[in-house]
């Protein structure tokens, strides 16, 4: 066994040099409940990412009293990780710069995209269950109209477009014929000295508006129970990491806490294949889904997540904050599997590249490890984008070799000694097909082919607007028709950097109506709410453009912290 | 997860000089690599080189991504993440014990390389000196946030046979300040010597731990490179508690 096989994961040893109680370790025990009366507000939020501070902020806007608590020890959840873009469809910038983005179109592109095994054009709500077609209405009619109010309040202006390396603003991810507005629709906060602002910057303008208004978020605090009292969900119990104590919202609870990607019963309870917890924070163990099934809240479909890919050496480190691989950096560059052979368009965005792993075909997943092969010279043009080292750089996760044959070696022994057998994560073992060396070398000539002519015959590699905005420019020595494509060096020196599926996180929970309000067999759970990655997604298994994340977590939250500031007022008004 | 590092090549036709080996620490939004080792050559550093790499970055409007620096910052007054803060000191201890069999490597004590890190990455240097000392000659810490220092694991302490600490800005930045920085590392037990301090005023010679004084100052001419040299010059050779590990 190898020095680094016997040594503790690199999370093992930050949590204990932190002295953290490990994240994946046996859940604690549950502290008793204290003596104190109950605290009460109108409205308890849950989380401090993007959904969870709009909530927070439309009821403080509502004239509402908010109690904000989050279980991690740091703010912002996995939005502030992020970029901080809101996929908002017929925005203010589009009608500004006189982008038309018709409804009916709009709602057929979110169909198809979020549904496609659904979606009819000539079908009533285009073959969608209602609830869901009333969802991407909901979704359409009020999001430029949350973004509006938000900027009204105060809370944050996301009127800044989210654009592309070339200023142009960055295209959605799919260019269906339905969608009639494929650049516009991404939206960043203001900065303060002007331009964008990333997912950092809008968590604190939402932070900042809460705390003027008295709610500050209470780090540490973690929801480990509602209090229901006649079927209404009327509060709950919050572990502060001392003592439980109740919590009276007395317009009800809104969960904006993220989904389950870093919970690994929760993963292989309810996704399928290969997939392990990428980028999201670690806070994301999928607390809410257990919590509303105890009050009566029906499960939505279960099986989404944000996909995404990673570096197989990062998978069972176990730390903090993994890095996914947003975009597949590279012109001389291709994925192939296990048996040499390409299974996607390398330079689609990552959630066409995540789902790739998932196929299963003949008796294995046959993606489960992804190989990206690039030649010398991708090494130096595009070395420092990750996960291409910077040009020299020694690197574990790279292995080398001259030509075909020297890598095939180098990536046969670095699999057999590295991952012989199933890890913690469900990946492995890993082995190479026999096949694979000389199935490269074909489809390397093949690619190489097809990249003298610029048109990618097999994936269409190059043609979306999308490959372009995450590629960047042209590296200075291409002069060949497809920007995103060039011949590697198949005699040459070769690199290979393996690759897994993940979810950055997941989104799947809990039903949720228009209003954001968590949905039973027969109706609301009054008092319940939900938004953003803990409950069922507006897009079922799509991801329309950039901030199809962060966009509904907004809205949906803003709706629903509105919908609750309107209960406590009513309660108030009833005493 | 293991950073990515560059080994550079000897400076000198005739080889490396007889300076100490150093490990360079980028700051966030990646210091170019020829940037860092034209300072460290020009402080004297002449010896091997490697240039480390962080995995941890966050671009200005886009999602986060790899190589630009080595820990999160979060939204508002939060400062950063103390947990990938801690990640990246382990990871550099790692590259530290990765490297040691390498010319930069520590196979005596007086050839422990000297960690030069600039802002996060001189959090960074400065954690790794702290939690693998007898991997570390001395650390260079440039423009080092004391925010960010503090959120250090509070295990990370000073021992007996430390690395020297020269706290140094370089008056490019305005949130840097030495005397907080210097005093943040006090509560740690850490005597750091410090360049830059403005609050020590024209003239004020730069105060140092060990009580000898550096003639660096900005106010006799002298940048933050001849600083850094007179500091490594001073502690290359200092003697090591008996019984450090090699």
């Amino acid at each position: 066994m190898s020095e680094d096989a016997r040594r503790p994961t690199l999370g093992q040893r930050v949590a204990d040099l932190a002295d953290l109680p490990h994240r994946r370790g046996a859940p604690r025990s549950q502290p008793a409940t204290d003596d104190r009366p109950p605290e009460e507000c109108d409205v308890l939020v849950v989380g401090s990412g993007g959904a969870a501070l709009t909530a927070a902020s439309a009821v403080l806007s509502a004239g509402g009293s908010v109690v904000i608590c989050e279980k991690g020890s740091v703010v912002g959840g996995t939005t502030a990780c992020s970029g901080g873009v809101a996929h908002i469809y017929a925005n203010s910038l589009m009608a500004e710069a006189g982008i038309d983005d018709p409804r009916s179109d709009a709602l057929a592109y979110m169909a198809r995209v979020g549904y496609p095994t659904l979606y009819d054009p000539a079908a009533p709500d285009l073959g969608l269950d209602p609830s869901d077609f009333r969802q991407l209405e909901a979704y359409y009619d009020r999001g430029a109209d949350v973004m509006a109010r938000l900027a009204a309040s105060g809370a944050v202006r996301m009127e800044a477009p989210w654009r592309m390396w070339d200023g142009q603003p960055f295209p959605d991810y799919y260019e269906f014929p339905e969608n009639k507005a494929v650049r516009g629709r991404g939206l960043q906060c203001v900065a303060p000295g002007g331009g964008a602002g990333n997912g950092s910057e809008l968590v604190r303008q939402l932070m900042a508006y809460c705390a003027a208004r008295g709610s500050e978020v209470r780090l540490g605090h973690r929801v480990v129970d509602l209090v229901v009292d006649r079927g209404e969900v009327k509060g709950a119990v919050v572990d502060d990491g001392t003592a439980c104590r109740r919590v009276v919202a007395r317009g009800g609870v809104v969960f904006g806490s993220g989904g389950f990607a870093h919970s690994p019963e929760l993963r292989h309870r309810f996704l399928r294949g290969p997939i392990c917890g990428g980028s999201g924070v670690s806070t994301n163990t999928g607390d809410f889904v257990a919590l509303a099934v105890r009050v009566g809240a029906e499960l939505g479909g279960m099986h989404n997540g944000w996909w995404n890919q990673q570096v197989l050496e990062a998978l069972d480190d176990d730390a903090p904050s993994v890095l996914d691989v947003w975009s597949v950096p590279g012109d001389g560059m291709v994925l192939v599997n296990r048996f040499g052979v390409r299974v996607v368009d390398e330079k689609r965005e990552y959630e066409t590249r995540g789902r790739a792993h998932h196929v299963f075909s003949g008796d294995e997943y046959v993606n489960r490890v992804l190989f990206m092969v690039y030649d010398r010279r991708t090494a130096e043009r595009f070395g420092g984008r990750y996960p291409i080292p910077p040009p020299g750089a020694v690197v574990d996760h790279v292995v080398s070799g001259e030509g075909i044959e020297g890598l095939t070696a180098a990536i046969d022994e670095r699999v057999r000694t590295r991952f012989p057998a199933v890890l913690p994560s469900g990946i492995g073992p890993i082995a190479l097909d026999p096949s694979f060396a000389s199935s490269l070398r074909t489809t390397v000539a093949r690619f190489n082919g097809m990249a003298e002519t610029g048109t990618d015959t097999d994936f269409d590699r190059g043609t979306k607007a999308v490959e372009t905005a995450f590629h960047g420019p042209p590296a200075p020595d291409h002069a060949l028709p497809n920007p995103l494509m060039h011949p590697l060096d198949a005699d040459g020196l070769l690199h290979a950097i393996a690759l897994v599926g993940t979810t950055f996180d997941t989104n799947s929970g809990p039903r949720i109506d228009s209003l954001g309000r968590v949905l039973g067999p027969d109706a609301p759970v009054p008092g319940l709410y939900g938004a953003g990655n803990c409950v069922d997604p507006v897009f079922g298994e799509g991801y329309p453009g950039g901030g199809s994340t962060i966009g509904p977590g907004m809205v949906f939250g803003f709706l629903a912290g509105e919908h609750a500031a309107g209960r406590a007022a009513r309660v108030g008004a009833n005493r | 997860m293991k950073l990515a590092y560059l080994t550079l090549e000897a400076p000198r036709s005739d080889g490396y000089g007889s300076g100490p080996s150093a490990v360079l620490v980028h700051g966030e939004g990646g210091v170019p690599v020829e940037d860092m080792v034209g300072f460290a050559r020009s402080a004297g550093l002449d010896g091997p080189i490697v240039v480390a790499f962080g995995n941890y970055a966050t671009t200005p409007s886009g999602m986060e991504v790899g190589g630009l620096c080595w820990y999160r910052s979060l939204p508002g007054d939060a400062g950063t993440d103390p947990l990938t803060l801690t990640r990246a000191v382990v990871q550099l201890t790692d590259l530290l014990a990765d490297v040691a069999d390498t010319p930069t490597g520590s196979r005596t004590p007086a050839d422990r390389p000297v960690l030069v890190g600039w802002r996060q990455g001189a959090t960074v240097a400065i954690g790794a000196g702290l939690l693998a000392p007898g991997s570390v000659g001395a650390v260079v810490a440039i423009n080092v946030l004391s925010s960010h220092l503090a959120l250090l694991p509070k295990s990370l302490v000073a021992s007996a046979d430390g690395p020297p600490v020269l706290v140094v800005a370089d008056g490019e930045v305005e949130d840097a300040d030495p005397a907080t920085a210097r005093a943040e590392l006090e509560r740690r037990g850490v005597s750091a010597s410090v360049f830059g301090d403005r609050q020590a005023g024209s003239g004020a010679r730069p105060q140092t731990a060990d009580g000898g004084g550096t003639r660096a100052g900005r106010e006799n001419g002298e940048g933050p490179a001849d600083a850094v040299g007179d500091f490594v010059r001073r502690v290359a050779h200092r003697p090591v508690a008996e019984g450090s590990p090699p």
